[in-house]
């Protein structure tokens, strides 16, 4: 038997914030977290209107929970740079780090205490009810990961595996820092081994030198009923890049917030996002690019593909600040309704407030294209394996950003696999 | 191969086939021809499987089989193939992809062995150098941005790879300039065996200046009204289809005789 139980605020803050023999920012910042923390955003919290976590009963699964043994899936990609995190906390680290690659425990780096760091730790947004996942996470600062590349060097791939299943909510932070010039692709596996539930709550800050690049990717297909709250915020320095592609094909509830700030001129990222709705699933996507400097390029590109009784938001939002002349700004939103049951919520918000802007945006809902469909079957393809190819064509303009050949294949039939666990097929 | 008996079908309720006959044998080519409206389409889309052509009345037998109880893909798999006027444009998937996972489900189908990336590449530049294309479609997603030429040779490249037995070309001709028709003509041309059956369903005689037919027939508000060598189609071309509506029925039927 399953048992409800519902997320509060007592899961959290039950216990004292302060740890001793913490340095004293570090428990003040944790302290002043928890003190902001007002409760779970609800309804009427306007980022969270469509995944109202406050009025959503997130099951853990009380029979098993104390035995969670950790098994780590099979790698995304074959690196030796690789970090297993159980439940938020380091497990494995890599034997050898590259040249220029500095990858260590943030517990560690956090008694280090580096200046640059604790800028970093300190500069993150968390006023308000919208941040309550990331006061928590700040409350609890201590695991995770810092990330480091030094000027001019490409670091290559850096995977990330995140097996999780503790009954209580894990909290990590990753800190990515690239210096000048520096380059990396970091790739994020969210998945268990077995079919136990995850629930975590993941805060990303990345800070980009003036030239750096990042591609992020991240395949998310934990098991149903897991909790994902994963907020990741890009600070751009000049002429950096940054390309996200989340691909999620799992999960009770995962909600990803990625946001782009370019504080320096003439940067640019790409944010996007596929999504496979099955079972009850229910994931939520909020990309945002922040225009604050001149001459900066972002684009957006989402697909959802909901089956069974899923639910898909995304709300891509742009701002562009008075006097961030020379933006350019694209969104395009596309979903799929495989199912009567399912649901697809798409909202683009777009707040341009200079006069020298370029910004595009649209968004479709439907269904798959009856003439593709008869096109394939006129040919002898079954109805079944039409729909796999018209759903995988579909989301495949997500997939192709990924820059990773071997990952590249890998997505693209992890997606396929998926579309076999529909539980209803097409209806 | 092909016997249609008395048959009646409707669009969207409307009856567009009112008692259509036609019996097509291996190693023939037959003509349709036929004013706009006639109901030629209808005809190739309802022996493929189209969704929303309602079969009213009649039969349809297909090597002994009755062909309306078949799924459009078990049709395929059986060997029909139809040539779309309007092949479908489908971003994202690769037509070698496409072709191969087609021509694989046939096999599957037969009982054979699927053919490995290799076998089948080797399969598609052998129909390529007889069709005389170029390899350029392969690399692109089904149809997206071809020129309407590239999409009727895409056509013709489909079927000289799934070797139909039986394949009907929906106005294959329309939109043609006369060195895409001359090539679209060569490519079917090739395909002619005494075990195939092939209709060309068109609105013009030009078409068959390059492929000569066995037979002619002319549809005209859903049905045959008059059947006969190739010279029914130049007295068609010669007389225009108003004609037909004038009393030129009788007239073609007793110069048919």
């Amino acid at each position: 038997m399953n048992r409800q139980s519902s997320l509060s605020t007592q899961d959290f803050l039950a216990h004292s914030v302060v740890r001793s023999g913490d340095p004293s920012w570090l428990n003040t910042l944790r302290q002043s977290a928890s003190d902001r923390f007002l409760g779970l955003p609800g309804r009427k919290t306007e980022q969270w209107k469509y995944t109202a976590v406050a009025a959503q009963s997130v099951r853990a699964t009380a029979d098993d929970a104390d035995t969670f043994e950790p098994r780590v899936p099979q790698p995304l990609i074959d690196t030796d740079a690789k970090v297993v995190l159980i439940n938020g906390d380091v497990s494995e680290m890599p034997g050898e780090n590259r040249d220029g690659l500095c990858v260590k425990p943030l517990a560690a780096a956090l008694q280090e205490a580096d200046q640059p760091l604790v800028d970093l730790l300190e500069s993150l947004p968390i006023d308000g009810r919208q941040h309550a996942f990331s006061q928590l996470n700040t409350a609890a600062l201590g695991q995770g990961l810092y990330i480091h590349v030094a000027a001019g060097i490409d670091a290559g791939e850096l995977l990330l595996q995140w097996p999780c299943g503790a009954e209580e909510m894990n909290h990590a932070r990753i800190c990515v820092v690239l210096e000048t010039g520096a380059r990396l692709h970091l790739v994020e596996q969210f998945e268990n081994g077995s079919q136990h539930p995850a629930k975590l709550n993941l805060v990303e800050q990345i800070e980009l030198g003036e030239g750096a690049e990042l591609f992020h990717s991240r395949l998310q297909h934990y098991p149903a009923e897991s909790l994902l709250i994963g907020r990741t915020e890009v600070r751009h320095g000049t002429s950096t890049r940054y390309s996200f592609t989340g691909m999620d094909l799992g999960a009770g509830l995962a909600r990803h917030d990625v946001r782009s700030e370019f504080a320096g001129e003439g940067a640019g990222c790409s944010l996007n996002a596929a999504v496979l709705g099955s079972g009850d699933a229910h994931v939520d996507y909020h990309f945002e690019a922040d225009h604050q400097a001149m001459n900066c390029q972002s684009g957006q590109l989402f697909r959802a593909v909901a089956g069974d009784r899923s639910k898909i938001v995304f709300n891509g939002r742009v701002h562009v600040a008075p006097g961030a002349d020379g933006s350019d700004s694209q969104q395009s939103s596309a979903g799929l309704l495989l199912s009567r049951k399912a649901e697809i919520d798409a909202k683009p918000e777009l707040e341009i407030l200079a006069d020298e802007v370029v910004a595009a945006h649209g968004a479709t809902v439907g269904q798959l294209d009856q003439a593709a469909m008869f096109y394939l079957r006129s040919r002898g393809i079954s109805e079944e394996q039409g729909r796999k190819m018209l759903t995988l064509a579909f989301c495949r303009s997500v997939i192709d950003r990924v820059p990773h050949e071997a990952l590249h294949e890998s997505l693209a039939m992890r997606l396929t696999t998926a579309m076999d666990e529909l539980e209803s097929g097409h209806e | 191969m092909l016997k249609i008996k008395e048959l009646h079908a409707s669009v969207e309720g409307k009856e567009i086939l009112k008692g259509l006959d036609l019996e097509v044998n291996a190693g023939e080519v037959h003509a349709i021809m036929g004013p706009n409206g006639s109901g030629k389409s209808t005809l190739g889309n309802v022996i493929a499987g189209r969704e929303g052509y309602e079969v009213t009345r009649g039969e349809v037998a297909y090597q002994g089989k009755n062909l309306l109880e078949l799924e459009p893909e078990e049709r395929a798999c059986e060997g029909v193939f139809l040539a779309f006027q309007y092949p479908v444009e489908i971003p994202g998937v690769n037509n070698t992809y496409f072709l191969r996972a087609a021509l694989n489900a046939q096999r599957k189908h037969r009982g054979e062995e699927p053919l490995d990336s290799v076998g089948f590449l080797r399969l598609v530049r052998e129909r390529l150098e007889v069709l005389h294309i170029g390899d350029e479609l392969l690399h692109r997603a089904v149809n997206e941005g071809f020129s309407g030429g590239e999409k009727k040779r895409n056509e013709i490249f489909q079927m000289a790879v799934l070797e139909p037995k039986l394949a009907i070309l929906d106005e294959t001709d329309s939109g043609l300039d006369i060195d895409a028709l001359k090539a679209v003509a060569e490519g079917v041309n090739q395909l002619r065996s005494p075990e195939r059956a092939i209709i060309l369903v068109t609105h013009y005689q030009r078409l068959l200046e390059y492929i000569k037919p066995d037979r002619v027939h002319v549809l005209s508000e859903g049905r045959i009204v008059a059947s006969g060598g190739p010279e029914l189609a130049l007295k068609l071309e010669e007389q225009g289809y108003t004609w037909l509506e004038d009393g030129g029925i009788a007239e073609l039927e007793q110069a048919a005789v």
